[in-house]
């Protein structure tokens, strides 16, 4: 990475004694920011190394899911008691409807958690659930933005690349961000979701896909037999080789030398990093491999296990495609949450149990943290005509649940709380900015420190907002 | 009175301002500095305000900051023994002490109320900023010892250089300059015969030749609207949720490469972007310049809260203040939206009278006065046509001395007629019969488009390959769907035609029975067919291969149909002016065929080369330099330059005829400003009416705008203001930009930021120098480009000096020309240019390297993995949304325009080496390397083409050791990995 704006990155380059070193390892983002970022308070460490984030696009009904409403039985069939006609995306208020799914206590914390997903309740004594997320918006797109980078419009970096621009790599033979699309599509926004916005292009996430080329450009676009790409490539070293010999010193000729280098060795690190078949029998049983429903689901979870086990700091997994189109291929319920919610969780349970599982199984869950999100939840009230209980819910960005697990969690515990029909956030809200600031205080950054100047601001996650929300720490 | 002395004020590297000071005004600086950020202003924490002494003495919430009997006595006495203020760094003991002698020998303040922004502190800039004061004029540092010519913004640099103990770097060999001084302007590397001018050329300009060359070149436009469309966040769609794209913006991309070509003055550029409806407002243009105001991010999903809607209007609102204020002043005003800016003398009030001044701007599409165009379009036309009369001319006087041609015998032709002669098929003596209007003169076969048609005695044996070969002229462009030659059978049921503007506006196609072998060629749209005579002709292969050529050359792509057609013997002719039969109107040509010929074998591409070369249409440059005199050659040249600037000029003209609306900005009604607290739309506050941003040395005449301005006064008043002689960020801001994009670093190294957060300028006074020069030129942005680069510092060589690498490593002051990589579009400009085909089609709408998807409302980009002649114009051409992923060219930190990019990251990373190593792109560049040079094959040894890639790649021919190694190469395995190594070298790669 070079660039010569004002940040820390080039500061501590070029006020460093042996320049050259420092600064090609700065240019290729293998160096850490961590030491100037650190909290300056010393009490807090760092808790996790890498995250896993699961992405449910669409909005999961945090009614039927994670957030126990037993008063909401009561409202069933009522009008909502409202002078102000609620703010939804189709403005069409129904009368409210109770949770189809039956929630239970589960484990020995006692976490309330509906029967939709089963496995993953059987997790719940390593569970903290946020039941008092907020967004700004209630539109998918922008929703998906704040969630990932904090702002509501594209060209903003997500929390993976700034994750990645703070803490560097701990190998050099994998991307520091890899992200795992669901196999229906991207989401609405795409790239922008992952993007680096305007820090330097190495921080962006880069995709993985299934098939022989999980990296795009792996292998050339047209077969070369592997004598000819030997040669190919001694060819190229040595015309490089004796480039450089007229650039003595010149950190970024001998960066790009380099960065051949390390493609060739992602072209075998890529390759071992991603054949799941190498994985045993009851591990790929634990996730679900061999079962339809949840093959694509589990292949990714585990895959995304040997990412974080091989260094990989910033995991992120979509579960559903884009927004639009029949039939559904998100969590976006507006139709019929039973039917969307029951075929889109038989595809996750399990492998997002089974991940949680495994890590703790190998005691990676010490210092990873899991995250299980979404952009936005969905009302108390039925999408459908004002008369009538629909069977489909609209967006709601006043009030849902998110989960994590992992690192420097309190476990088996719950954070703020809804009002009684689960509409609107009754206590201790949590905005976006205060989930970023809280994971990156997780990986033991300070959210006000990890800064980059762009166009006259120092720019960060968390924008001018941020508040680390320390009761669901341990 | 706190303002000091403007000459007593030194730089410091921390940008502490020292000055002479008495005891009470380092007390002031002192307060300024550590409370007045919290206690002054509406709200002072704690109710305590410190900005006057009457109302420290009236104190806050503790009670009074000091007694009014007694100074000693009070909060302030009491903070500063206990050391509790500022709260996160208290201050010093020195500065506690020194304002508590302050406060003993009386508290004195000043007069009037101190303004926070009055001087520069260690914490924010004050109106004394250095970037705020007036343009200096200093006098050039005295004269180095140098044989080379200096420019005097030399004897600045080396002065500084000279400071540190730094010594220039020696001047660069002549093969490095050119090719440096070709990707800075053009971005695209110079092909070999220019090198080799340029290093044959001894005389003392030679440099300076090859600089107005590009400087003159349409590509200095394409490459340098790049830089500019970067830094005002141009983008060819709305962004946000739906991302819809904006297929009427690139008029504005278009308007920024015709500005930049004829070198518009600076201060008009930005006029006609802020208010060119009203300063200039006879100009058609000055709707596409307005552009500029809408090239941002839209939201057009607001949903139905009124407070939503209001929120992302003054997210709009952000976002162009934001622009105007970055673009052309280097100040954040933007900053200053919820509260005043925390680092700049810019207030929050400041903010919203820039809201006022643009608040009547609008998104939408403005239609383009169609009269206008349509008379220019003719006199254009009328023009070309005077022009091409005289061309032919001259180049009949050079035709005339030639004398005929010799034949040379390629393939006998199956039939062959000199139409201009008579009717008759010299080789096959197939008879023809005209029908209708169809005359032959001495032009050739005259054809009116209404009834005219020919049509031969049928074919005496079967014909299957087949190349169609005719010269013609037609009456117009207009014209659609007429065949010049054709192959049918008698019913008109099968045929192979010649066929004009069919499908494709102005454009040759293969026509066939229901477009059976029928695609598009992707040719150009004819611009000139309808003014001299044209050769084409059309090659059917035995595989199904059907290529076009005009003039001798491949027109578009050659493309795979179907499979040949067989025209059967006795019951097939060859027709002119038809498509196919029946005769209705849009099946017939409207032009004169000169002649045809008919072959029964697919011709080669060297064929057809001299088939046109033969075809008395021809005539070589070589021909005419030795048959003409200097005069005529002149003469020629000026008007063929004429020609061209006519034919962008037409084109542009065309488009906008066809486009009749433009993505531009929509003038409506200013509603009421209201300043709103805390940047909330919740919380409105007073109104606030248009002004300027107070530049303290320039106030401009805003003070005449009435309250209720309409919006093109107020961006009328806002645009001169702007581009005032008198305001200091205008010259300063766009001089620093163009040094930027010429050595890789601006003097101040933050392009859009010249407040306390951006960098300081390293050499202050060359950067007024420069700006006071371009200013006296009358804005040039030409003679600036010229200034820099044709001074020493620009030619030094790039080669690092460990001594200056330990003292300055990022060459801010220019020892060296410090060698970095080329954008993203120069990567792919050069590799095109180099390897491939060219495609020189100018302005217009853009191509798309996307799979654009529309899904329900929300479209999404993603990369075309593929590569063809339809991709290969110029990257300024490129479709670009935001919010896309760019495939290759992301890997190479091309930004999304979703905010401004006034200075690119350049990033190395693996992804790019696979990206560039392995992607479509590289791969398919690499294997059309030998098809896209027609000089190549031809080369008589392996080591010859190693020079001739060599050559055209790097500028310069292979070192012994590369040869051998290279030969290897070759030798095991062709030439492709030979070009793709090339390709991926650092040396292709780096400007240096």
């Amino acid at each position: 990475m070079y660039h010569s704006f004002n940040n820390r990155r080039s500061f501590l380059c070029n006020g460093s004694q042996s320049i050259a070193i420092t600064a090609l390892a700065s240019i290729l983002g293998q160096k850490s920011l961590a030491n100037d970022i650190k909290p300056k308070d010393n009490s807090k460490k760092i808790r996790a190394k890498r995250v896993v984030q699961i992405s449910l696009v669409g909005g999961l009904s945090h009614l039927d899911s994670f957030d126990y409403k037993p008063e909401i039985e009561k409202f069933h069939g009522k009008k909502l008691l409202t002078d102000k006609v609620p703010d939804t995306f189709f403005n069409q208020v129904g009368l409210i409807r109770k949770n189809d799914w039956e929630f239970k206590q589960r484990g020995k914390s006692g976490l309330y958690i509906s029967d939709l997903f089963p496995n993953i309740a059987k997790c719940a004594d390593d569970l903290t659930i946020i039941r008092s997320m907020v967004s700004d918006s209630a539109n998918h797109t922008p929703a998906l933005f704040i969630e990932n980078s904090g702002f509501n419009s594209n060209g903003f970096p997500s929390m993976g690349s700034w994750i990645s621009y703070g803490l560097g790599s701990e190998n050099a033979n994998l991307p520091v961000f890899i992200v795992l699309p669901d196999g229906r599509g991207e989401p609405n926004g795409c790239a922008s979701n992952w993007s680096n916005g305007f820090l330097p292009a190495n921080h962006q996430g880069v995709i993985f896909q299934s098939g022989n080329q999980p990296l795009k450009n792996l292998y050339p676009a047209i077969t070369r037999n592997i004598d000819e790409e030997k040669d190919s490539l001694d060819f190229l070293n040595q015309l490089n080789a004796s480039h450089l010999s007229g650039f003595p010193g010149d950190t970024n000729l001998a960066a790009r030398i380099k960065s051949h280098e390390m493609a060739a060795k992602l072209q075998l690190s890529v390759p071992e990093a991603t054949t799941i078949s190498n994985e045993p029998m009851h591990i790929q049983n634990l996730y679900g491999i061999n079962q339809p429903e949840t093959s694509v689901c589990a292949q990714k979870c585990l895959l995304a296990r040997r990412l974080l086990e091989r260094g990989v700091r910033f995991v992120q997994i979509y579960s559903g495609g884009p927004i639009a189109g029949r039939p559904r291929a998100s969590w976006d319920a507006h139709e019929n949450v039973k039917e969307n919610h029951s075929t889109e969780a038989l595809k996750i349970d399990q492998p997002v149990a089974a991940l949680i599982l495994d890590l703790k199984q190998r005691g990676m869950l010490e210092d990873t943290l899991v995250l299980f999100t979404t952009e936005f939840g969905r009302t108390p009230f039925a999408q459908s005509s004002s008369t009538t209980i629909g069977t489909g819910r609209d967006h709601n960005k006043y009030a849902f649940s998110v989960v994590m697990a992992g690192a420097g969690l309190k476990s088996g515990t719950t954070y703020g709380e809804s009002d009684p029909i689960g509409w609107k956030v009754a206590t201790n809200p949590v905005a976006w900015h205060d989930f970023h600031a809280t994971v990156l205080h997780i990986l033991g950054i300070d959210h006000e420190q990890l800064t980059f100047y762009h166009n006259g601001i120092q720019r960060r996650l968390t924008n001018v907002h941020g508040n680390i929300i320390h009761n669901i720490l341990a | 009175m706190l303002k000091p002395p403007l000459f007593l004020i030194i730089f410091l590297s921390t940008s502490m301002v020292v000055f002479a000071q008495s005891p009470d005004d380092v007390a002031m600086k002192i307060i300024v500095e550590n409370c007045l950020d919290c206690h002054s202003g509406a709200k002072p924490k704690g109710g305590l305000d410190l900005s006057t002494r009457e109302n420290l003495l009236k104190g806050g919430d503790n009670g009074p900051g000091i007694e009014i009997n007694n100074f000693l006595k009070g909060q302030m006495k009491d903070v500063l023994d206990e050391s509790r203020m500022p709260p996160k760094k208290p201050l010093d003991t020195i500065n506690a002490a020194h304002l508590k002698n302050w406060l003993t020998s009386g508290a004195k303040y000043p007069t009037t109320k101190i303004d926070i922004f009055s001087t520069t502190t260690s914490k924010r800039a004050g109106k004394d900023w250095w970037s705020l004061r007036p343009l200096q004029q200093t006098p050039l540092p005295s004269a180095i010892n140098n044989t080379h010519t200096l420019q005097p913004l030399d004897y600045f640099i080396f002065d500084g250089l000279k400071k540190l103990e730094l010594k220039p770097s020696e001047l660069a060999d002549r093969r490095t300059l050119i090719r440096r001084v070709y990707l800075d302007f053009i971005g695209i590397p110079p092909a070999p015969e220019e090198v080799n001018k340029f290093l044959a050329d001894k005389s003392p300009d030679a440099f300076g030749k090859v600089v107005d060359r590009l400087l003159a070149s349409p590509s200095y436009g394409e490459k340098w609207a790049r830089h500019w469309l970067d830094i005002v966040r141009y983008g060819e769609s709305d962004g946000f949720e739906r991302n819809a794209p904006r297929p009427n913006s690139w008029h504005y991309r278009d308007w920024v490469i015709k500005a930049l070509n004829s070198d518009m003055p600076y201060d008009q550029f930005v006029q006609m972007q802020i208010a060119g409806d009203r300063i200039f407002s006879e100009s058609s243009d000055s709707i596409l310049a307005m552009g500029f105001l809408v090239a941002g991010i839209h939201n057009t999903v607001l949903g139905s809260n009124a407070d939503a809607k209001e929120q992302a209007r003054q997210d709009e609102m952000e976002d162009l203040v934001s622009s105007i204020g970055q673009t052309f002043l280097g100040l954040t005003i933007n900053c200053a939206r919820c509260h005043d800016h925390k680092f700049d003398p810019i207030s929050q009030h400041d903010y919203y009278q820039m809201v006022a001044n643009l608040s009547g701007v609008r998104q939408g599409e403005r239609p383009i006065p169609n009269i206008i165009i349509t008379k220019q379009l003719t006199k254009t036309n009328e023009r070309k046509a005077e022009l091409y009369k005289a061309l032919e001319g001259i180049e009949k006087i050079a035709l005339a001395k030639l004398g005929a041609k010799a034949n040379s015998i390629i393939s006998k032709p199956i039939a062959q007629w000199d139409f201009r002669k008579d009717n008759k098929d010299s080789q096959g003596n197939l008879t023809l019969k005209l029908e209708g209007n169809a005359k032959l003169t001495a032009k050739g076969l005259e054809l009116d488009g209404k009834n005219s048609v020919a049509r031969s005695s049928a074919l005496k044996n079967d014909l299957k390959e087949k190349t169609l070969e005719a010269v013609v002229i037609l009456s117009n462009l207009d014209q659609k769907g007429g065949g010049v030659i054709t192959v049918e059978t008698t019913n008109g049921n099968l045929f192979d035609s010649i066929v004009f503007a069919e499908q494709e506006s102005a454009k040759w196609m293969a026509g066939s029975n229901f477009y059976q072998r029928t695609q598009s060629f992707k040719g150009m749209p004819e611009n000139e067919v309808h003014l001299k005579p044209v050769h084409l002709a059309i090659t059917y292969s035995q595989d199904g291969k059907i290529t076009a050529y005009r003039n001798g050359k491949i027109y578009g792509s050659a493309y795979q149909s179907k499979g040949l057609a067989v025209f059967p013997a006795n019951n097939s002719i060859i027709a002119f002016g038809i498509r196919h039969e029946p005769p209705s109107a849009n099946h017939l040509l409207a032009g004169t065929i000169l002649k045809a010929r008919v072959f029964d074998k697919a011709l080669n591409a060297k064929d057809i080369s001299t088939l046109f070369e033969e075809s008395e249409i021809f005539i070589s440059e070589n021909d005419l330099t030795t048959n003409l005199n200097n005069e005529q050659i002149t003469l020629r040249k000026k008007i063929k330059e004429e020609i061209a600037n006519l034919e962008s000029d037409g084109k542009l003209l065309s488009n906008k005829k066809d486009n009749a609306t433009v993505y531009s900005a929509i003038s409506t009604n200013p509603p009421p400003t209201k300043f709103l607290n805390r940047g909330q739309v919740t919380e409105p506050g007073s109104e606030v009416f248009p002004g300027n941003i107070p530049v303290p040395s320039f106030k401009g005449n805003f003070t005449k705008i009435l309250p209720n301005a309409s919006d093109p006064d107020r961006r009328e008043t806002l645009a001169k203001w702007i581009t005032n002689q008198a305001n200091p960020l205008f010259a300063r801001v766009i001089v620093n930009r163009i040094w930027h994009y010429h050595f890789g670093n601006g003097l101040v190294d933050t392009p859009s930021d010249f407040g306390f957060n951006g960098s300081k300028p390293t050499h202050p006074e060359l950067l007024d120098y420069l700006s006071k020069s371009f200013i006296d030129s009358g804005y040039s942005l030409k003679q600036l480009h010229r200034s820099i680069v044709l001074s020493r510092t620009y030619q030094q060589e790039s080669k690092p000096s460990a001594d200056s690498l330990k003292k300055d490593f990022d060459n801010r002051y220019l020892w060296r020309w410090a060698p970095r990589r080329l954008d993203a579009e120069s990567i792919r400009d050069s590799s095109i240019k180099t390897c491939g085909t060219f495609n020189q089609e100018m302005y217009g709408p853009g191509f798309s390297d996307y799979k654009t998807e529309s899904n329900n409302g929300t479209t999404y980009y993603n990369p075309l993995e593929k590569f063809d002649f339809s991709l290969s114009r110029h990257s300024i051409y490129r479709f670009t949304p935001r919010g896309a992923n760019q495939g290759l060219l992301d890997s190479f930190d091309c930004p999304d325009n979703s905010s401004a990019a006034p200075k690119r990251s350049k990033t190395t990373t693996p992804i790019q080496a696979l990206a560039f190593w392995n992607g479509p792109f590289t791969q398919n560049l690499s294997e059309s390397y030998s098809k896209n040079h027609s000089d190549f094959e031809a080369l008589n040894s392996t080591i010859q083409k190693i020079n001739h890639v060599f050559n055209h790649l790097l500028q310069r021919l292979p070192l012994d050791s590369e040869k051998s190694k290279a030969l290897a190469l070759v030798e095991k395995h062709g030439f492709t990995p030979l070009i793709r190594a090339i390709l991926n070298t650092n040396e292709f790669l780096t400007l240096e």
